[in-house]
């Protein structure tokens, strides 16, 4: 048992080491000193990477970068990348704020941190349709895991949840699953995970997943541009929700705390050491900043618990009890297991308990792929096929995963298939290799034919899996096929399935986010970094 | 006086001057490992500029745990400041030579705790209270924990797992270590476990310790934690006696407002964190006198919360701290150090 726990951190290390600048993907700045966001002007006095979460901060943030005529910068990244990052050693920001901190408990082995604080408290938490919320009892007083599991196997629920190999939010509601599922009441342990039962019962409740995300903060924004029944988010961002909920004429949720499975996000603002006094200086007045009685309640009435847990009486507004928030609640999370536990239980996640994938990769193999492009895409597709690389990623599909190349230049070419994660995963990037490139970009075409796949073959696709097309073009779609005609046929699938886009080369932005739009996913920029947008874009399914 | 009888005077004076004030040492910036507990003491400006002006030093560190930093890659450090003698002893077995070491303060490991949980476990006889100061029966304590006796069966029914009491981890930091200490003699009856009386509450503590899951390494880290999740998340800490009387002084206008909630319970019988400064160079050696200078002592007294030998720490209205005890009498020696190991290694 020792041997397989060492043998999964190695695999770990390998893959936080490796993970660490693939995961800046969609937010990260550039070398000129771009910042996902910039409080003040010039160059940053401090960088900070944060969990997307903190976005809603962004003019507390503002107001004290301009009051004190300091810049501040930001890049927003998982928390789970967040502690990859300082795992690797080499953590290119003054500061860093995830959604939780045993992030840095377990990311800080090179002990670069200093200062590290409480920022605030949200629990994490079930939002439920309101309606739906009264119809499956969850009104009536405490819910325990039991309560939604059932709701769960009686097709009642659905939710969406952010990929706990990539989200703390995610990570941390499947920890909460997990323990409340297991026998003991107290920490998982490994032996817990062995547990057979255990397995069975994991993998029913994360049937109901019915849309994943790498941020907890695009999961709201997922949420409301469809009809979906619930999430699993911060208390804080339901609440954000909420609010645009009803501004959109729509029922709000209903936050539903299972109380046997509860966690909470303490938002931890850490310094990273570089021996540089003056960012030193810049940092500590930042934290005091945000630590300060009055930014504190600035905070809390943004719907986050400020630290030390009570709300203030003038911020209880921003907790309205009629969606389900009691303040007098006392908020009692599930243990964190121990570190090896925790990674032991994230591989088996991505593995064997998530709902596994149905992956349509649309490949673009025209002309204008020939050389570097070609090249490019063929590196990418090695980490997410061969398996070796996949699993140092964690990015390994489930045994039960299907997954397609769609190639096209001129025209679609042939399709191929694998099933699982070993074999005939990797003869699927043999035979992508093998492809030959050249001729025109029918795009469209590409991406009809793959929902023409999942509609004639898999009736139950959104239920049995979470279903992806992920297209790759550098181009601009110049087959027959228009982006009108490709959207009469999405809706005539009328299927719940995200088209991703990868965006290379010099790839049209307006068709790759039309294709986003319609189909409420998002488009990731490989430019920079294709590998690293292969790898974020399978942290979505 | 003729002026040049002047001249000679001054060229005395200075001579005089010089051969009775001492010279300042150079001044010198020492890097070295710390327990994060004293992070609030060596990162005040008080003590930077006391260091400074008084001493020439300047204390550079990093934050590591007290086991942890004993047994890593400290070659490029000048000085360790474990809190403890145990963590001295390791480092001394793992082949470490300091060129002069000595202990700078001490403070007992307390239980921090909030009103519904002190008020419960009254109940149930393990917590009294006598003369303002709440005190821990051990034994009574350790024995619920082994139990595993629900936070619900003692009435505490918005808790949810069972009675435990969250630590840092022993293998890493010292106020864990402590308490795992003061945690098995007290399975023991409250006898000093050793070699020959293990085998009687191995099962029981290495129990206790798988349900605890992941444990911090940080004492501060877990304090703060502590103060800010709430009771929820953790209903009783193991943490220093310093932690609650420092953040009396640093944090004041906070403390203010949650000081009601927040318990500290004495354990009966305690241990002493001794902690103790490594000189691992030579120049670091001017650390010791500089951190035993009556005025720094005195600082990390009634700021910090640690108590010294220096400044004759006993008197506790220098704090306004509820069931600060003046004095700890009952005080159990911690298991020798191959016990201690033995321990660290079966909960790990």
């Amino acid at each position: 048992m020792r041997a397989l726990k060492y043998c999964l951190v190695l695999i770990l290390s390998v893959f936080l080491v490796g993970c660490a600048d693939a995961s800046e993907g969609d937010a990260s700045s550039d070398s000129n000193g771009q910042y996902a966001f910039q409080g003040g002007s010039g160059e940053a006095d401090l960088t900070i990477v944060a969990g997307s979460e903190n976005e809603i901060l962004e003019p507390i943030i503002q107001e004290y970068a301009e009051s004190e005529g300091v810049t501040i910068g930001i890049d927003y990244m998982g928390s789970l990348d967040i502690m990859r990052l300082l795992q690797s050693g080499e953590v290119p920001y003054d500061a860093v704020w995830p959604a939780s901190s045993i992030w840095l408990d377990l990311g800080d082995e090179q002990h670069l941190l200093k200062y590290e604080a409480v920022t605030s408290i949200s629990p994490i938490v079930f939002g439920v349709r309101d309606s739906l919320a009264e119809q499956l009892g969850f009104k009536d007083g405490s819910v325990q895991l039991d309560d939604i599991m059932q709701a769960i196997e009686s097709g009642q629920l659905n939710f969406a949840m952010t990929s706990a190999t990539q989200s703390n939010s995610g990570a941390s509601a499947y920890i909460g699953f997990l323990t409340a599922l297991s026998d003991t009441p107290d920490s998982l342990t490994s032996e817990d995970l062995a547990d057979p039962t255990l397995h069975k019962e994991i993998t029913q409740l994360l049937s109901g997943v019915n849309r994943s995300s790498g941020s907890s903060n695009w999961l709201v924004d997922l949420f409301l541009q469809g009809n979906y029944d619930a999430m699993v988010n911060y208390e804080t961002l339901i609440i954000q929700a909420n609010h645009q909920l009803i501004e959109q004429g729509k029922e709000p949720l209903y936050l539903v705390y299972p109380e046997d499975a509860l966690s909470i996000s303490d938002s931890p603002l850490a310094y990273v050491d570089h021996e540089e006094d003056a960012k030193e200086e810049a940092f500590l007045a930042f934290q005091s900043y945000l630590l300060a009685d009055e930014t504190q309640s600035a905070i809390e009435a943004t719907g986050r618990r400020s630290a030390y847990g009570e709300v203030r009486e003038a911020n209880q507004q921003a907790y309205p009890a009629e969606w389900g928030i009691d303040l007098d609640r006392v908020i009692s999370p599930v243990r964190w297991p121990q570190a090896s536990t925790i990674q032991e239980a994230l591989t088996l996640y991505q593995t064997e308990f998530k709902k596994p994938g149905l992956t349509l990769y649309v490949l673009d193999y025209s002309g204008s792929m020939n050389g570097e492009g070609h090249e490019q895409m063929m590196a990418a597709l090695e980490q997410v096929l061969i398996p070796e690389n996949a699993s140092q990623n964690l990015l390994l599909p489930t045994s039960q995963d299907e997954t397609y190349i769609v190639p096209f230049a001129e025209d679609v070419g042939e399709v191929e298939v694998g099933l699982g994660n070993d074999s005939e995963l990797s003869a699927l990037y043999t035979y992508a290799m093998d492809l030959p490139v050249g001729g025109g970009t029918a795009l469209y075409e590409g991406v009809a034919e793959a929902l023409r796949i999942i509609d004639q073959d898999y009736p139950d696709a959104t239920d049995d899996y979470t279903p992806a097309i992920v297209v790759l073009s550098d181009g601009v779609a110049n087959g027959d096929m228009s982006f009108e005609e490709l959207k009469e046929i999405y809706q005539k699938v009328n299927k719940d399935i995200p088209i991703f886009s990868i965006q290379y080369g010099d790839a049209s932005d307006e068709e790759l986010e039309a294709l986003a739009q319609l189909s409420r996913a998002r488009v990731f920029d490989g430019r920079k970094d294709l590998i690293g947008a292969f790898q974020k874009v399978k942290g979505y399914n | 006086m003729k002026k040049r009888y002047w001249g000679l005077a001054i060229l005395a004076a200075i001579i005089i001057a010089i051969l009775i004030i001492p010279p300042k040492a150079d001044p010198i910036e020492l890097q070295g490992y710390l327990g994060g507990e004293k992070s609030g003491l060596l990162a005040s400006t008080a003590f930077k500029e006391e260091m400074a002006d008084e001493h020439q030093l300047t204390f550079d560190y990093k934050i590591l745990g007290s086991y942890k930093m004993v047994q890593t890659d400290y070659s490029s450090q000048d000085y360790l400041f474990p809190s403890s003698q145990l963590a001295l002893e390791l480092f001394e077995r793992g082949g470490g030579t300091a060129v002069n070491d000595e202990i700078i303060f001490n403070t007992p490991i307390v239980l921090y705790s909030r009103k519904p949980i002190v008020d419960a476990l009254m109940q149930e006889g393990i917590v009294s209270e006598r003369e303002g100061v709440y005190y821990v029966d051990m034994e009574k304590l350790a024995r619920k924990m082994a139990d595993g006796v629900s936070w619900q069966a003692i009435g505490l029914s918005q808790l949810h797992g069972n009675l435990l009491v969250d630590t840092t981890d022993p293998n890493e930091s010292n106020s864990g270590n402590m308490f795992l200490g003061v945690l098995a003699n007290a399975l023991n009856g409250n006898q000093t476990v050793n070699m020959s009386t293990v085998a009687n509450i191995e099962e029981d503590l290495k129990k206790i310790y798988d349900s605890l899951g992941y444990m911090q390494t940080s004492s501060s880290d877990m304090f703060t934690q502590f103060l800010r999740q709430g009771i929820g998340a953790f209903p009783i800490i193991a943490g220093y006696e310093s932690q609650w009387l420092e953040f009396s002084k640093q944090e004041h206008e906070v403390y203010s407002s949650v000081k009601d909630d927040i318990y500290m319970l004495y354990p009966e019988p305690t241990v002493w964190s001794s902690h103790v400064y490594i000189a691992l160079i030579e120049e670091a050696e001017r650390g010791i006198d500089a951190l035993l200078d009556p005025d720094i002592q005195e600082m990390a007294w009634k700021e910090h919360g640690f108590r010294t030998i220096v400044s004759g720490s006993s008197d506790s209205d220098e704090f306004d701290v509820n069931g600060l005890a003046d004095e700890i009498t009952q005080i159990i020696p911690m298991p020798d150090i191959e016990t201690m190991l033995y321990l660290m290694d079966i909960i790990q």
